[in-house]
């Protein structure tokens, strides 16, 4: 398989493809999963809104009413769009045996499910945005909030990083298929929790200090709250700069993680069925 | 005067209560039955217990949100607003361990035409559609758990434990399960008319979360819709706010009148449905 095989563009193109239709056949089902996603947003903004009302100070774990509404809408969409997913694909994959079928085959798994989930993301990507600059052109002509256009630029970059990141951190951790036979409910229950450490639900800051030290330390944060800070303008050009290259070394990290668990974890499959 | 003997009502009453006992035992066998399929794939039980405390870490968030803020919303300290969320986690548990699980199926039992069998037994079909499964798992961790909360949280608010106080909180948190296995039920129902309402039932089922919070954080329109048009904030604020007696005489009515009125409108809607049903074998 070398680079200079047009081949070698092309199947993963097909399969960007392939995962750009699944999203369009399904799109009646994430837009409603947007509405899901609108719920805890409505529920949190009002929460916030009796919070800051009840309270004597302007300024809460360091965020003025403002910038925590703007936290709690964009958390819910950019939470919803890092969303993955496919693990249960990679669970079904090893189950049933289909894994098989990219042993034989001349395609590598890992490119296959990246491109498959860039092709389902794209158009989810789009949705999002859109629906992103008209919030923040609404707290812009209501609270006369304003974005620079680098900030949008650079807010834009790290979202890519963060799909990207979040993609490997699940691609590590769909891994426990090859040791654990019907694990969805843990993936579940291991994505719920790695939403509430990126700080997909609330801003990290508002668990004290110590849980932010902790979450400096993870990877998780990389896919939601930073990417927020870099927008709302809570952080510097030199942090924006240095979360960027912390996004990629996490990314190179779990790269090897993941590549290793695979590696170990491929070693225990065993083909089920014809 | 009523309109039947003496005697005719005593054996609708003893045949009413025979039913009742029928229906209670077969249920406990569900209930069995249930236990026994889970406990047989032991993977699949801990999976769902690391995703329900999952899910529990992801609520007792907003306690950390709440006591770090440490503000007084409109009556509510952070010890009510920590019971509020116990019986919060409690009553997920009562729903999404009792009821969720036959409404996802319900679906597809009524679109696949699975119904004609289970017409042929000599149980209620709704309490055979609606109550045969229950997830053990979902309960006992979130019933654990939204026990612990409330009684952290009744002894810091300092409440006397009285038959009134425990007795009405616990009569009102079976009213806030009646409520919320017809709640959620009625759109499901719509499959006998429409081919796919999982997009409508989506909808509904993330509607449970407008109990996270107590109502008082929503202004005084959206609490009236959300009491008596579209009652989601019946099943948590009541309980809570009886035990903080807070509780408004026109709202004690309310929890007598809703679950009858619910109970007696998915009857209804359900012997219409089946009215709408067609067998799909035949």
């Amino acid at each position: 398989m070398s680079l200079h095989n047009p081949g070698w563009l092309q199947k993963y193109r097909r399969t960007l493809e392939m995962g750009l239709q699944t999203a369009l056949e399904y799109r009646v089902n994430f837009a409603i999963s947007l509405i899901g996603a609108i719920y805890p947003i409505i529920i949190q903004s009002f929460l916030w809104t009796a919070i800051y009302d009840a309270s004597s100070e302007t300024e809460l774990y360091g965020y003025t009413y403002r910038q925590i509404i703007v936290y709690t809408f964009l958390a819910g969409l950019i939470s919803r769009l890092v969303h993955t997913g496919f693990e249960y694909d990679i669970m079904d994959d090893v189950k049933n045996g289909k894994f098989s079928n990219f042993l034989v085959q001349p395609i590598g798994y890992f490119p296959y499910r990246l491109a498959n989930f860039f092709g389902q993301k794209l158009p989810n990507m789009i949705l999002i945005l859109i629906i992103l600059a008209v919030i923040l052109l609404g707290l812009n002509t209501v609270w006369g909030i304003s974005i620079t256009l680098g900030r949008i630029v650079l807010f834009l970059l790290t979202l890519v990083l963060a799909l990207v990141l979040n993609f490997i951190i699940f691609y590590a951790i769909s891994a426990i298929a090859f040791w654990l036979v019907e694990i969805g409910f843990l993936f579940e229950g291991i994505r719920i929790v790695i939403i509430l450490l990126s700080g997909g639900i609330f801003p990290l800051e508002v668990f004290g200090p110590r849980f932010v030290q902790i979450t400096n330390l993870l990877p998780f944060k990389y896919t939601v709250s930073y990417p927020i800070n870099v927008l709302n303008g809570r952080l510097s050009v030199g942090d924006i700069g240095t979360g960027m290259i912390t996004q990629c070394v996490w990314i190179v990290l779990c790269m090897l993680l993941a590549a290793y668990l695979w590696r170990v974890g491929s070693r225990r499959y065993v083909a089920v069925g014809g | 005067m009523w309109p039947w003997g003496g005697r005719t009502m005593r054996t609708t009453a003893y045949e009413f209560a025979r039913e009742i006992k029928k229906h209670l035992i077969i249920y406990g066998l569900f209930i069995r039955f249930s236990v026994m399929s889970q406990m047989e794939y032991r993977w699949n039980f801990i999976g769902n217990m690391a995703m329900e405390t999952g899910y529990l870490c992801a609520k007792l968030s907003y306690v950390v949100v709440v006591y770090r803020s440490n503000v007084t919303i409109n009556g509510f300290t952070p010890d009510a607003m920590l019971f509020f969320i116990g019986t919060f986690v409690m009553l997920t548990g009562g729903y999404a361990g009792l009821f969720m699980i036959n409404n996802f199926r319900l679906r597809t039992t009524i679109r696949d035409g699975n119904l004609d069998l289970l017409m042929t037994k000599p149980v209620s079909l709704q309490f055979l559609v609606t109550m045969r499964q229950a997830n053990l798992t979902l309960l006992g961790v979130d019933v654990i758990a939204g026990i612990i909360i409330v009684v952290i949280a009744w002894s810091r608010l300092g409440i006397a434990i009285t038959l009134w106080t425990v007795g009405g909180y616990i009569a009102l948190l079976m009213v806030s399960l009646v409520v919320s296995y017809s709640l959620f039920l009625l759109p499901n129902l719509l499959s006998f008319w429409l081919l796919n309402t999982s997009s409508i039932a989506n909808i509904t089922d993330s509607f449970w979360d407008f109990n996270s919070m107590p109502m008082v954080i929503y202004s005084g329109w959206i609490r009236l819709i959300g009491v008596f048009i579209l009652p989601i904030f019946v099943l948590t604020n009541f309980p809570t706010l009886f035990v903080l007696d807070k509780m408004p005489t026109h709202y004690l009515i309310w929890a007598a009148l809703l679950p009858i009125l619910l109970l007696f409108l998915v009857r209804w809607v359900w012997l219409r449905g089946l009215r709408n049903y067609n067998s799909a074998s035949s």
